[in-house]
């Protein structure tokens, strides 16, 4: 046998190798979700902080690209609930339809994360999520009915959930007083989540977001309750804990003052 | 030749080569799994386009294996660096169009061409049903449960909530359910799929009866006003399906005290999986007849006392027992003055339901099965009549669904009733003449017999736009000892989006009452009645706006009916000819909620006196309800109803004999059903206040005035003692104000 004739033996030999040595092709699943999820995570929370709204539409599509990669992971839609919701509130104010077809996407989500493997923080943003997309008196009924189940499942999954207790806040600041809700009521709540969040150390990862939103929304509910140094205080409170927060130096710090 | 040797040699090795080479190339080029490790990143680039051909901006467009990825620019195109080689699957998306994904070998080695298609309008799947409407938290209701207790005047009776809907006559001012001109007995009421023999309560007299459930007690009715499924037997005219509540969400007490009674309920959640509720009533007309100054019509005003449960535990996912049981009695005493007598008339009834279900959902086939008892007794006392009458229903049922696949779906069922009725009394031999000591016609019936349906039903739905439903039951009853079979065809097309035209055919029987068959006034031999439903119809369904008009032509054979005299009366015949119509539809600008429903009818049935073809006695020819909501920042609720009707027809007495032997004057009687009571109209108020008192709880109070125009609408007439004057009988309800107040306190 010549050498061109070995060679040619042994490229053959080594195609036959090299084809039926191939690996299944790779899918999706090789990807490691609990990394994207705690990517989505982190960035969500950047976004957050720094008032990006551009960073935050990159992590909404990259959490729509990971709900397609990863259809049966409850955090992947949980975030992507969640980051829906979060961008629905500033929309409201500038386009109402496309807000309420958020939060109806991020109900969606917050469903399915819910069926898949519920956590107190899904159910407490699907109740925020129900209630946001009241916007008649008729929807006031039911939505409100379900919603006030979403926060008592929350409620009976988290009872020490600072997070729960966050949105239990900014729930109470938005809700009349007759209906339970208040300003005063929003500081119990408030209040209380703060304190919580002193020992709240999630594992990664789930949700962590929160704790510099509290104090914010404890600043805002000091300042509607006329308190404008203990407003002050919890500003700056949020600061400490997120320097930089946009929401809270470039929108509520400056707003105290007027 | 050496040379030629060698060129030989050097061509073979050429071709050797080439064949490796080609190999090589072909490993190279077979797929391999994308690699994220010490590879040089590759652009991935293409555009996407409509399937026009126009550019289509916004696309995300990732790789499914590594989420890398990129939206496209305005020109379509997308670009972006993967470090990925080998093959990889590109997934392109954009709102309004059907994902495409497309396997790629990487490094690519040229642009991809993507065409995206739009995704068709989704569609929900067509539900709209010939004369069929839901009420309460089920799919597509057209009243949530809130809208039933709003409902001015229905007093939170989900029955006299269904009264507003078209195909209802106005006959009383009763709870029954008079549908597209049969008897009330034509009305099938089930709940949790088990026959509830007696849905009303103080149902003496249509004018004062009421439905057993509340409007919490039920997740809900589906109401078919004709043209129903093969699932359902034994009812001529309609049925009204009711489903009890599911497990609690929350664990609370609940209190409602009003003007006319006052009622209690626990409700458990017992865990994720089991909850528990119970309520006690007790109703007492007493202050209400005061305020109205009818106090004195009784002996013993209209009360009653309930106490009903139920339960949920679902054992498993798709598996479920749900238990429901039910226990009222009720007494009134009224005076009435009849040419024949004048006196106490009393009645005490009792009624009980249990019942229990279950589903089994195999995620896919599913089996859902029931068993149940239903009870009632009634002692009715009159001058000569006496009547002491027990009923028993005792059932079982199973019904399993088999979806087919490509929209269609199998069912099938069957069920067994057994049916027993004793009956003891005495009535007038004479209807007129039933003063004590009056010639009466003493009887002591006990009248027992089972009934054996079977059905199997078809649906199919080719698409989201088009539902077709075949079915087929046959039954069997002791009683008339005969099978019926009942085909049943019905069908729903979206012709446009928000357009759907339904059209229904059916047969329908329905086993006459059982003491019909009591040998001495009734007759043993009496078939199942029967009926025979042509139904069309459309439906305009916007979200803000439901408009729907139905057609519908309705034959009846073999009707069995009492007389005036109670003799069973078999072989009656009858039609009845309507159009109903319903608008429901939300004012943005004044904030309005409002529905409104017209019915029109002729009908004419076999008048059991004469033996003539008559109109019938529920053969209301015009039926007009328009009900308004308003609501006021979430705390404050009003409604507006307005009901106007046809008078009733009825015969009228013409003249009268004198009966020396028994010293009273005998009516002689008229054209059957030739004369109408007056246009009936009744306009209600209410007002709902719904405060939270402490975390989680809601109180509402609620106001309403009860025909608040104080009009006398004649229910009827009675006549002197020589019937030479004729007396109307005013409503039960002048202008009444009924108000009270219910709260919940979780735990």
């Amino acid at each position: 046998m010549s050498f061109l004739q070995r060679l040619a033996a042994a490229s053959a030999v080594l195609a036959t190798t090299l084809i039926t040595a191939t690996p299944p092709t790779l899918t999706a699943q090789d990807l490691d979700s609990a990394a994207i999820a705690e990517r989505l995570r982190t960035g969500l929370h950047k976004a957050q902080i720094t008032g990006d709204g551009e960073a935050m539409g990159q992590m909404i599509t990259l959490a729509r690209r990971a709900v397609t990669a990863f259809p049966d992971h409850a955090l992947v839609s949980h975030y992507l609930g969640y980051a829906l919701y979060r961008l629905a509130g500033p929309t409201m104010e500038t386009d109402m339809d496309g807000a309420l077809a958020m939060l109806a996407e991020a109900q969606s989500f917050l469903e399915r994360s819910i069926e898949i493997e519920p956590i107190a923080e899904s159910h407490a943003l699907l109740s925020s999520a129900l209630g946001m997309q009241m916007v008649s008196e008729a929807d006031a009924m039911t939505l409100g009915m379900q919603s006030g189940i979403e926060m008592g499942r929350a409620r009976a999954l988290g009872p020490r959930n600072p997070r729960v207790r966050l949105l239990e806040g900014i729930s109470a600041f938005h809700t009349p007083e007759m209906w339970g809700g208040g300003h005063k009521a929003a500081l119990g709540h408030l209040q209380a989540a703060i304190e919580l969040f002193a020992d709240d150390e999630p594992e990664t990862p789930l949700p962590a977001w929160g704790h510099a939103e509290a104090h914010a929304w404890l600043g805002q509910t000091h300042a509607a309750l006329g308190k404008t140094d203990e407003a002050r205080a919890a500003y700056d409170r949020a600061l400490e804990v997120a320097p930089g927060y946009a929401w809270v130096r470039d929108v509520l710090i400056p707003g105290l003052g007027r | 030749m050496p040379n030629r040797k060698i060129s030989r040699e050097r061509r073979r090795g050429e071709v050797v080569i080439r064949v490796a080479t080609v190999c090589l190339v072909v490993v190279a080029a077979s797929p391999s799994p994308p690699s994220l490790a010490g590879q040089e990143p590759s652009t991935v680039t293409g555009s996407v386009r409509d399937l026009a051909g126009r550019p289509l901006p916004g696309v995300d467009a990732f790789l499914l294996e590594t989420l890398e990825g990129a939206p496209t620019d305005s020109a379509g195109v997308f670009r972006f660096t993967s470090t990925a080689r080998g093959s990889a699957t590109l997934v392109v998306q954009h709102t309004g169009y059907l994902e495409v994904r497309r396997i790629l070998a990487l490094p690519l080695t040229g642009p991809v061409s993507i065409a995206m298609q739009p995704a068709p309008v989704t569609l929900e799947a067509i539900t709209v049903e010939s004369g069929t409407y839901r009420l309460g938290n089920l799919p597509d209701v057209a009243l949530d449960e809130l809208e039933v207790v709003y409902t001015p005047g229905a007093a939170a009776d989900p029955f006299r909530a269904i009264q507003t809907f078209p195909g209802l006559q106005s006959v009383g001012e009763g709870a029954g359910l008079f549908v597209r001109g049969g008897d009330l007995s034509e009305t099938r009421v089930l709940l949790d799929g088990a026959t509830v023999l007696s849905p009303f309560r103080l149902d003496t007299d249509r004018t004062i009866s009421f439905g057993r459930f509340d409007p919490f007690q039920l997740r809900g009715i589906q109401f078919s006003a004709g043209g129903f499924g093969a699932e359902y037997g034994d009812a001529l005219s309609a049925i009204a399906d009711l489903e009890s509540v599911d497990k609690p969400a929350e664990s609370e007490l609940g209190v409602t005290a009003a003007i006319g009674g006052l009622s209690a309920g626990l409700h458990l959640d017992l865990s994720e999986s089991a909850g528990l509720r119970l309520t006690a009533t007790r109703t007492d007309t007493g202050l209400l007849m005061r305020m109205t100054g009818r106090r004195d019509e009784f002996d013993a005003v209209p009360r009653s006392s309930d106490l009903s449960g139920g339960g949920q535990w679902m054992y498993r996912d798709g598996g479920s027992l749900k238990a429901f049981g039910l226990f009222q009695t009720d007494q009134v005493g009224v005076r009435i003055d009849d040419p024949g007598h004048s006196g106490i008339y009393r009645s005490d009834g009792r009624a009980d339901l249990f019942s229990l279900a279950g589903l089994e959902d195999f995620g896919g086939p599913s089996l859902s099965w029931g068993l149940a008892t239903s009870g009632s007794r009634k002692d009715e006392d009159f001058g000569a009549f006496r009547l002491e009458r027990e009923d028993r229903l005792t059932q079982a049922r199973a019904r399993v669904d088999v979806p087919l696949g490509r929209g269609a779906s199998l069912a099938a069922g069957t069920e067994v009733e057994h049916r027993t009725a004793d009956l003891t009394g005495s009535i007038p031999t004479r209807s007129h003449d039933n003063a004590p000591g009056a010639s009466t016609t003493v009887f002591s019936g006990d009248e027992s017999g089972t009934r054996l349906g079977s059905f199997g039903e078809i649906e199919l739905q080719p698409s989201n736009a088009l539902r077709l439903l075949a079915g087929l039951r046959a039954d069997r009853s002791t009683f008339t000892g005969r099978v019926t079979v009942d085909p049943r065809l019905s069908s729903s097309w979206r012709a446009a989006e928000h357009l759907t035209l339904t059209a229904a055919w059916g047969i329908f029987h329905q086993v006459p009452d059982p003491l019909l068959f009591e040998p001495t006034l009734g007759d043993p031999a009496l078939p199942a009645m029967s009926a025979r439903h042509l139904i069309g119809g459309a439906t305009w369904e916007d979200g803000a706006r439901l408009i729907r008009i139905e057609a519908y032509r309705k034959g009846y054979g073999s009707l069995a009916a009492r007389n005036r005299d109670g003799i069973a009366r078999a072989g009656g015949t009858g039609a009845a000819t309507g159009v109903d119509l319903f608008v429901k539809e939300e004012f943005a600008l004044l904030g309005l909620d409002g529905r409104m429903a017209y019915s029109f009818i002729r009908s004419e049935r076999t008048d059991p006196d004469s033996g003539e073809l008559a109109p019938s006695p529920f053969d209301v020819t015009h039926t007009f309800n328009v009900v308004l909501n308003r609501g006021f920042g979430g705390w404050l609720e009003t409604g507006v109803a307005y009901r106007a009707a046809t008078g009733v027809p009825f015969t009228p007495v013409h003249s009268a004999a004198f009966d020396p032997e028994r010293d009273l004057w005998q009516p002689i009687y008229g054209t059957p059903m030739s004369e109408r009571l007056p246009t009936y109209t009744r306009l209600d108020l209410s007002a709902t206040v719904l405060r939270s008192l402490w975390a989680d709880n809601l109180t509402v109070f609620f106001v309403s005035i009860m025909n608040s125009l104080d009009r006398s609408n004649v229910r009827g007439y009675r006549y002197s003692a020589d019937y030479s004057e004729r007396i109307p009988l005013k409503t039960p309800f002048p202008r009444t104000i009924y108000f009270g107040v219910t709260t919940n306190l979780p735990f």
